[in-house]
């Protein structure tokens, strides 16, 4: 048996200090690239962490504690469940041929040319850039890419807490992955 | 599907082959040998791996999951952005304070928090090495975009920041307890808390307990194992009826089995009552056929399943629902001249 965390706030602080960047990172993706709202959502995730506080068992998995507190907000804030993110979702969006339809024109655009270049290389992405671009991405595209890339979360898993298939996850996050190049792409064009 | 030419080759490989083909291998990291690896899933994996090339477009695919996943792990936060957030928390918790409360307890973390202000608290600036790694040149976003972050800068007067005093925690926390151990509490508080404290351990205990009872088997043999090894100990000491004229008006089997047992019982159990017939016949080792009134068969399946029969070697168990009765077969010798012996009639059989 461990040693029981410690809830003073001496080691909330410190925990804090630890975790801040992270949460607001993932924050930040969740908001779209908004500053002012990924620290709004990061307040709020911290208050409620203060509150909650002793819920924490175990200090190593305090950085993902954070995080889903941030989630829960964010989705609480659109006054929507995890799943109804997904209800508008076509399954047969899955097919990646349907994929441009959900694209704007401008996207379109890119990506037929790419269609007509398929040797075009990789633009890597600026970090520095992800906020605006994030701000392209639709409340689902974003949740998945918290999920996958910041809670670690496996397909499985995320397909599980989704109520949706794993194809569907995984054609999702690919098209985010995908649309977040393709904008990339036409930054540096 | 688009067939779609993945980047940096020239292999024709559809993009959503490649996203499966990323997935399993992503899986792969779980899978703790072939064994456990899904059928389906083997061919395209071993397509993918017996191939130098698309063996490299997938490590492509990784590469560049990795280069995003990097990406959005180290979007530059903005410098001033701890020190807000740290102010709203305290601000947070100040302003809750002043809320009305119904309570019989003061909100004491509030209250501690008041201290923030109090003048005899050595208050010192945060230390700048706990904040290392920052941009300052970082762009936070323009400046209508700080509308609702206005709250948080009134906060900059009472919370922690670079420039500004900050709370002293450590001793926040000893005036804290302080606080907590100087209040008294009322005797309704400690006797809601010895009542919570009782039920909580309450129904821990009960739910070990049934953990405890109701654990699962960790397999399909084990779980026939268990089951014979129940029939056996059901039927080590009792007295059989061997007049089948006599147990056939009494309990009679079901009408679809053929063929007619040598020997039979029945007794109570904590399935219910229970109806054991042996088939098997002379020497041989025995086969029972089990009868359990319906009404207790949803506790059956944790030892004895119903369906699908369980067949392996020498051993055979199932089982079928007819009627209000539950018939189960176990089986531990021939088993396919059992299975022929006991044929049901397929009306009733599963």
């Amino acid at each position: 048996m461990g040693n029981p965390v410690d809830t003073s706030i001496t080691a909330f602080g410190k925990l804090i200090v630890s975790h801040h960047e992270a949460l607001y990172r993932a924050a930040l993706v969740l908001s779209g690239g908004r500053h002012a709202d990924a620290e709004d959502l990061t307040q709020q995730t911290l208050l409620k962490a203060y509150q909650k506080r002793e819920q924490l068992r175990e200090p190593a998995a305090a950085k993902r504690w954070l995080l889903v507190i941030a989630r829960s907000i964010f989705l609480k804030n659109l006054h929507k469940k995890s799943a109804q993110l997904w209800a508008n979702f076509d399954p047969a969006d899955d097919d990646r041929s349907n994929s441009a339809d959900r694209h704007s024109q401008a996207d379109r655009t890119i990506i037929q040319q790419r269609g007509a270049d398929s040797s075009a290389i990789d633009y890597p992405i600026d970090p520095s850039e992800l906020p605006q671009l994030l701000s392209r991405l639709d409340d689902g595209q974003r949740l998945i890419l918290h999920l996958y890339y910041f809670e670690d979360l496996s397909y499985r898993e995320i397909a599980e807490m989704l109520q949706v298939k794993i194809g569907t996850v995984m054609s999702r996050l690919a098209r985010a992955k995908q649309r977040l190049r393709d904008l990339a792409q036409v930054g540096q064009d | 599907m688009v067939q779609e030419k993945s980047r940096n080759s020239g292999s024709v490989i559809p993009d959503k082959i490649l996203e499966i083909a990323f997935d399993l291998k992503q899986q792969m990291i779980d899978w703790e040998d072939a064994s456990t690896i899904p059928p389906s899933a083997s061919p395209l994996l071993a397509w993918i791996l017996n191939d130098p090339n698309r063996m490299a477009i997938l490590e492509r695919w990784q590469q560049q999951d990795d280069e995003l996943r990097s990406a959005l792990r180290n979007i530059p936060v903005p410098a001033e952005a701890f020190s807000r957030s740290m102010a709203a928390l305290a601000r947070s918790i100040k302003d809750s304070a002043q809320l009305p409360s119904t309570s019989v307890q003061p909100n004491l973390e509030s209250d501690y928090l008041e201290l923030v202000d109090d003048p005899e608290l050595q208050l010192e600036p945060l230390e700048p090495t706990t904040r290392t790694n920052r941009n300052s040149d970082t762009v936070s976003g323009p400046k209508s975009d700080r509308k609702k972050t206005a709250r948080v800068g009134n906060a900059l007067s009472v919370a922690p920041t670079p420039s500004s005093p900050t709370v002293d925690w450590q001793r926040l926390h000893q005036k804290y307890q302080e606080y907590q151990i100087n209040t008294p509490r009322t005797f309704l508080q400690y006797c809601l808390g010895v009542a919570l404290a009782a039920s909580l351990f309450i129904a821990l205990g009960m739910g070990v307990l049934a953990y405890l009872q109701e654990k699962p088997p960790e397999s399909i043999a084990s779980l026939a194992a268990e089951s014979q090894q129940w029939i056996d100990d059901q039927t080590r000491n009792v007295v059989w009826e061997n007049n089948w004229s006599m147990f056939a008006t009494t309990f009679p089997p079901c009408d679809g089995l053929k063929g007619q047992p040598q020997r039979a019982r029945q007794f109570q159990s904590r399935f219910g009552k229970v109806t054991v017939f042996d088939y098997s016949p002379g020497e041989s080792r025995p086969a029972y056929l089990f009868v359990v009134d319906s009404d207790n068969k949803f506790q059956l399946p944790e030892q004895l399943p119903v369906n699908p029969n369980y067949r392996r070697d020498n051993e055979s168990l199932g089982g079928f629902l007819s009627k209000k009765y539950v018939y189960l077969l176990a089986v531990q010798g021939d088993t396919k001249a059992y299975q022929e012996l006991l044929t049901i009639h397929a009306g009733i059989a599963n």
